[in-house]
């Protein structure tokens, strides 16, 4: 469990996905399509 | 008489007769084929032949034989099914050949049998575009990490893995041996014997270089020689896709404990900081996807929203200007390319909500009232935005809210943005946004209005402004309404209650040529609150009163002042005599005010005394 306190840092990891999600959706995503998939990529 | 003018010239073997018997035996077989092709087997029973030249010339059986056996050249002979002797031969003079059918390849065959895996790939493998270091802005090591990304998993394998192997072992140029490998081999030994033992056939002829030794020699260490490595380090780009191979790969942050909002605002920071990220509102896409504007559409949009003389929705924009329907797959493209391209244009301006995404430019008429500018109503309505509700109120909250109009709304067709109304509608959508068109739908009278939303600023209260007509046509001063949101939060219902036919002498401000104040015969049906209708019997004095001029309405104390001398009674002693109902709506006939600011001023007035029982007493001798 994170710290509540602590502040949330995305990995370079984490911002390739996004980019590579990005790139490949023909559509624009929302923020929450964005938190979905990367807490569902977390989960896994 | 027919003559067979194709009688090959045939020279037979064996003694005179053995000839003559032979060319005879032809000659007999060659009549029976006359008919058929040149190759094709003439067959006769050797028994039967025999006979007829026994018969015909007076030979025997045995030189009949001898004479076919004699000339192989000529003659064939097999036996057939039943066991006799058949003579072959053709109509050219040889003997014919045994048909056998060729399977050895054939149509079927090649049509149903694949062929082999090439044991090496006909093409060489495509180089990787790579850019240039300077401008990237991840480096490899970091990709390295996206273990989700298959396809770029494969490619990576088949960049980095196969070429270099072949490259290293087989190819003596200088573009095959690269440190990287070498190092691998290195940290590998067994791994690397395996590989050079694989590829040893394929070296020996190829190279004569590198090749003697690997082969001979399958100690990593051969392959890192340097006088084989420097003419490769100079043409291999520095940047060598092997050791992020080899790098440990960054396991993906754990969101567990982090709420969505707290993801969303990391999001917003982080992706709104990367290049080639396109965003719109909560919308997010990548900037080389994202559908292009040309100047011209740019120019017909502008056109097009001024001729209309009104906002337009993107989706009206995109289907009627860009013609992509909304059954096209590039419709969405399109809708974000649209508001993406023209938040980055000055000559508009974003005036929607998230779901109702309206576009204005700089030249629409204003929306509402022109009986005061908007800047002087948000002057007004100041007293909201010094409560500083808007910075914390929860949007959206809110399924509907009541509201009774004062006179100050009804003539200017307003309603104020305070803490219900921000409870009741969104934020505003980008952070810059200074008005938002909402669309009110009245379905008691089947019309749809565009209400203008001017958010509040630091020294002006927000409002909505539009609404004069549907007040006029529909509502009196003190009617009550409900407001109500709908799924899409830029359209709300705005409702009142029917009471039936009453009549009343009502204000209402003559702005003809000098504006005042009158009272006339009204009659309407819709539900008031008593405490805020402004009629005769209750404020006789203000018939034939002058709007206050702006100096004394927006000072509160001399608002406050003005207002009973309107209203008040003489207390006898001097002083003016007004319920606090009453004051609350005379003085919203000048100003917005609220009830908590009316009682704010009413306290520190020391000319005022009194309480909402007994009523409020203003001192005019002080």
């Amino acid at each position: 469990m994170a710290n509540q306190n602590e502040s949330l840092q995305l990995n370079d990891a984490d911002i390739a996905f996004l980019q590579n999600l990005l790139r490949n959706a023909s559509a624009p995503l929302t923020t929450q399509e964005l938190i979905d998939a990367l807490r569902q990529r977390s989960g896994r | 008489m027919s003559t067979d003018t194709g009688m090959p010239e045939i020279s037979f073997s064996g003694s005179k007769q053995a000839q003559e018997v032979a060319s005879r035996a032809f000659a007999i077989m060659r009549a029976r084929g006359m008919f058929m092709s040149d190759n094709a087997p003439i067959r006769a029973l050797k028994d039967e032949l025999a006979s007829f030249l026994q018969q015909t010339d007076g030979v025997t059986a045995e030189d009949v034989d001898a004479a076919i056996s004699g000339n192989p050249e000529v003659f064939t002979v097999t036996t057939n099914a039943e066991g006799a002797e058949v003579v072959m031969t053709t109509r050219l003079g040889r003997a014919p050949i045994a048909d056998v059918d060729d399977t050895t390849h054939t149509l079927s065959q090649r049509l149903m049998t694949p062929e082999p895996m090439p044991e090496k790939p006909l093409a060489p493998v495509r180089e990787r575009v790579r850019v240039d270091p300077s401008w990237a802005t991840l480096s490899v090591s970091d990709l390295e990490g996206i273990e989700d990304d298959e396809e770029y998993e494969e490619e990576e394998e088949l960049a980095l893995s196969e070429p270099l192997e072949d490259e290293v072992v087989a190819t003596p140029s200088a573009t095959a041996v690269e440190p990287a490998p070498a190092a691998e081999t290195v940290a590998e030994p067994a791994a690397a014997e395996a590989e050079v033992a694989e590829a040893e056939p394929v070296v020996e002829p190829a190279a004569e270089v590198t090749a003697p030794e690997v082969a001979a020699e399958p100690e990593p260490e051969v392959v890192a020689e340097p006088e084989v490595e420097e003419p490769v380090v100079e043409t291999v780009p520095v940047e060598t896709p092997a050791p992020a191979a080899a790098a440990p790969t960054v396991e993906p942050t754990n969101l567990s404990g982090y709420s969505d909002e707290e993801i969303a605002a990391t999001l917003e920071t982080t992706l709104a900081s990367l290049p080639h990220v396109a965003q719109f509102g909560d919308q997010w896409m990548s900037d080389e996807r994202v559908h292009r504007l040309s100047r011209g559409e740019m120019r017909r949009i502008k056109d097009y929203i001024e001729e209309q003389e009104q906002p337009l929705t993107d989706e009206t924009l995109v289907q009627d200007i860009l013609g992509v329907r909304p059954n096209s797959p590039d419709y969405q493209s399109a809708v974000f390319g649209l508001n993406y391209r023209l938040s980055r244009e000055r000559d508009f301006e974003f005036v929607g909500t998230n779901d109702q995404r309206f576009w204005a430019t700089t030249n629409l008429p204003p929306i509402g009232t022109l009986l005061r500018k908007p800047n002087d109503i948000g002057t007004d309505y100041r007293f909201l935005a010094d409560s500083g509700s808007h910075e914390t109120v929860e949007h959206r909250s809110v399924q509907s809210v009541d509201h009774v109009v004062t006179f100050y709304e009804y003539i200017h067709g307003l309603l104020p943005y305070d803490e219900e109304m921000q409870k009741l509608v969104p934020a505003p959508m980008l952070e810059d946004q200074r008005n938002a068109v909402f669309t009110f739908e009245i379905p008691q009278t089947y019309t749809t209005y565009l209400v203008e939303l001017r958010y509040p600023t630091p020294n002006r209260g927000g409002f909505f402004l539009g609404l004069d007509d549907f007040y006029f046509e529909s509502l009196v001063p003190g009617a009550i309404i409900s407001i109500s949101a709908t799924e899409n939060d830029g359209h709300y219902k705005i409702e009142f209650l029917n009471a039936g036919e009453q009549s009343d002498r009502l204000l209402e401000l003559d702005d003809k040529r000098s504006p005042r104040y009158h009272f006339r015969p009204t009659t309407y049906s819709c539900a008031v609150d008593e405490a805020w209708l402004i009629n005769e019997d209750r404020f006789p004095k203000l018939g034939s009163e002058k709007p206050l001029a702006d100096k004394v309405r927006r000072r509160n104390d001399a608002l406050l002042a003005a207002t009973f001398e309107r209203i008040g009674m003489d207390d006898g002693n001097g002083g003016l005599l007004a319920s606090f109902e009453d004051l609350l709506a005379a003085v919203n006939i000048e100003r917005p005010f609220s009830e908590a600011l009316l009682r704010e001023v009413l306290e520190e007035d020391e000319r005022v005394s009194g309480d909402d029982a007994n009523g409020y007493t203003y001192d005019t001798s002080a």
